[in-house]
């Protein structure tokens, strides 16, 4: 009888943890699951919204990988972004959370909150005071450039400075997030580890690089793929700052799919150009996690 | 009660809410719009339209509260978007068989969304004596119907004119635009102008602003077959003089931002360009955001003849309505005598009525010289209602920015920038 009162009692609980869990679960099965799944075959069909949907088979990739010139340039605008926005990201993260974590910083909280501030600005917002910024005549980059004698740019109508000007926004943005998680890691490493190595007569670039950054490797390693994987994700800098302009030199990955599926109406080479995304996202991550034990530090 | 049926209890509550949320939002079988039967019970009708400003929202709502005020079972609830996001989003609706009651259309871009989305009008205007019908312009009409059938109902029609900062003329000395100048006459005035940080014609990579110097050349962007077809002399010959005025000829400024249709009015507002092409729709925006005098004038002579693009909009009744017979009411309304002179005597748009277009002229003294453009822009031959092929698309405008977009930033010479996006759009 003992028995058979633990058994019911586990079944209660298994249900009601099931219960708890089955809200979220419906949501992701009706918003995230079955829209995937339909998107991949959508891929196989050719569906322009506004008429009969044919099938294709894959044909859309076919075209795709071989034939569109557009994706080429599109592609290589998303690593080109991607990898200058991780690295400067990083940074300048790095950077800023060394400083505001060593004994030299004031006012610690105030710089804080003031980088976490672009983090959960809208993105419109951001981009209109960035346009403002970037003007050739009127803007203040090109005000402050004017001091050291360099000639103005036009940087959203550049084809050269177009993508290193949504890249800076970006960074202005997005580098508050990586701050306040290097922050943490770097407040985790146990201060006697580095009392020891000033005993020892580590300097500080030393410090950094033989416990710092060893120590900090696993937040780094978390950070590094995170933001990896939202770079390749990029619409929102450019579909508000540049349209994906001038010349298609902003356009990316995730705007060529949106362009595809709601200005051309062709839903299942949209679909098809999201595979591919997630493939490229998905191969990245895998050589990063096959990679980490080799610089990754857990203890 | 014990914990684990307080834990349990909960848990079924939270799933009971968590469904009712979703079925919430779920859409109701959309009506058959050939069944349509009048409903004496108050109906509340959703209208889809774009804006540009809290202006326009405000004098559309007027327009909506005159439809209860002669329908008072009928309410009618504005849903806006800005222009781009208006065409990306209805595609999507009529897809989703999710479409407000009442839509809003461009007649360029109707041949596409009215049969897909839409229902035909002709039989509740066969039986309504009330319509005035032939009040509307024809050419208009022409562009809200397809194979005959009328689908939408206009409430605006109007050339592009060529709008003019009269402060600036009269600083620099500079003779108005009338109806006699051609482009040297325009050139020579834009070149006037141009100084002092200030220029003579405020561009944009919008393919609108380029069409009036291509049809100034007796041509347009797709041949008689109906396909787009750019490698045509003509066209590269308007496009290159277009293209000039900021490479060569610099009476105009740089493109600062490809991503930004609306530079040219956003130049013209701030007082530093001395010209812009617009249509009169805009009349109620020029006002509100600038500070100077202002003229019009009709298109300048082009290359082969005088030529400006004419648009308008108007409403359309949806399939999925469940009440076509209202929404029909609900339109003749938005689109009768009385709501066309609101909306003439708010600048926002010449009516597409002919009895009402008086108002317009008559509450826009205040710019100078807008009676005779219009007047020369209607004249025979002049005015060209832009109407694409009916397979026109968003697209379009996504990939012509290939051709604008390089010919004024100065990255390509006409001719390649029209044989690469022509390859383009004969993958459409």
């Amino acid at each position: 009888m003992q028995q058979s009162f633990f058994e019911k009692r586990n079944i209660r609980n298994t249900v009601t943890a099931i219960l708890f869990l089955l809200p979220n679960t419906i949501g992701f099965l009706i918003f995230t699951s079955i829209p995937v799944a339909a998107s991949l075959v959508i891929s196989f069909f050719n569906w322009p919204v506004l008429g009969e949907i044919k099938f294709v088979g894959l044909r859309n990739f076919q075209r795709l990988l071989l034939e569109d010139s557009t994706f080429r340039q599109v592609l290589f605008n998303t690593i080109y972004y991607t990898f200058a926005y991780v690295v400067i990201n990083i940074i300048v993260a790095m950077s800023l959370a060394l400083w505001l974590t060593s004994k030299r910083a004031i006012f610690k909280g105030m710089f804080k909150a003031v980088f976490f501030i672009p983090v959960v600005t809208p993105i419109v917002a951001t981009a209109m005071i960035w346009r403002w910024l970037y003007l050739p005549d009127y803007g203040l980059i090109n005000q402050f450039l004017s001091i050291f004698k360099i000639s103005s740019i036009n940087w959203l109508a550049s084809p050269q400075w177009a993508m290193p000007a949504v890249i800076i926004m970006s960074v202005w943005q997005g580098f508050g997030y990586n701050l306040i998680i290097f922050i943490a890691g770097i407040e985790g490493i146990p201060k006697t580890l580095l009392e020891a190595s000033i005993i020892d007569g580590a300097g500080g670039w030393k410090r950094f690089w033989k416990i710092v950054l060893p120590m900090l490797s696993p937040s780094l390693f978390f950070a590094t793929v995170m933001t990896i994987i939202s770079s390749f994700q990029v619409f929102d800098q450019t579909f508000v700052l540049t349209g994906g302009g001038p010349y298609n030199a902003t356009s990316t990955l995730v705007l060529y799919i949106y362009n595809n599926a709601f200005a051309f109406y062709k839903m299942g080479y949209a679909s098809a150009i999201a595979w591919i995304l997630f493939a490229i996202v998905f191969l990245t991550t895998l050589v990063q996690m096959k990679f980490q034990k080799e610089w990754v530090h857990y203890e | 009660m014990k914990k684990e049926h307080r834990s349990l209890g909960l848990a079924a509550v939270m799933l009971l809410v968590s469904v009712g949320f979703i079925n919430a939002g779920g859409q109701s079988e959309p009506a058959k719009a050939t069944a349509p039967a009048p409903s004496a019970k108050p109906v509340v009708l959703r209208w889809f339209t774009n804006v540009q400003s809290q202006i326009e929202i405000d004098q559309w709502k007027e327009l909506a509260a005159d439809v209860t005020k002669q329908y008072p079972n009928i309410t009618v609830e504005i849903e806006s978007t800005d222009w781009n996001n208006y065409w990306t989003k209805l595609p999507a609706a009529i897809a989703s068989g999710s479409t407000q009651d009442l839509l809003t259309m461009q007649g360029q871009r109707s041949a596409g969304f009215a049969t897909q989305g839409c229902i035909p009008l002709n039989d509740f205007i066969a039986k309504d004596k009330n319509l005035n019908f032939d009040d509307f312009e024809k050419g208009i009409l022409g562009s809200l119907s397809v194979d005959g059938k009328v689908y939408g109902l206009p409430y605006d029609v109007g050339p592009f004119l060529l709008f003019y900062n009269i402060d600036l003329f009269d600083k620099y000395g500079v003779p108005y635009p009338d109806d006699k100048m051609d482009l040297s006459g325009f050139l020579d005035r834009a070149r006037k102008l141009t100084q002092d940080g200030n220029y003579g014609y405020a561009p944009s990579i919008h393919w609108e602003r380029i069409m009036p110097f291509v049809l100034g050349n007796d041509v347009t962007f797709y041949d008689a077959k109906g396909k787009y077809n750019l490698n045509r002399p003509e066209i590269i010959q308007a496009a290159k003089f277009y293209s000039e005025l900021i490479t060569k000829e610099k009476v105009a400024p740089a493109i600062i931002n490809t991503g930004n249709q609306y530079q040219d009015r956003e130049s013209f507002y701030a007082g530093k360009c001395g010209m812009y092409i617009d249509g009169p729709w805009n009349i109620t925006n020029i006002k509100k955001n600038s500070k100077f005098k202002l003229g019009a004038a009709p298109m300048m002579i082009g290359m082969k003849k005088r030529a400006t693009m004419t648009a308008g909009s108007g409403f359309m009744v949806s399939k999925t309505s469940k009440y076509p017979l209202e929404a029909y009411q609900a339109l003749t309304v938005l689109t009768g005598k009385a709501s066309l002179e609101k909306l003439a005597g708010w600048g926002r748009a010449l009516p597409a009525r002919k009895s009402g277009q008086h108002v317009f002229f008559e509450k826009n003294t205040d710019v100078k010289g807008l009676v005779e453009a219009m007047a020369v822009s209607g004249q025979p031959g002049v005015s060209f209602p832009y109407q694409p092929p009916a397979n026109y698309q968003q697209a379009y405008l996504i990939i012509i920015n290939n051709f604008t977009q390089p010919i004024l930033l100065g990255l390509e010479t006409v001719e390649n920038a029209a044989a690469k996006t022509q390859k383009l759009l004969d993958e459409l």
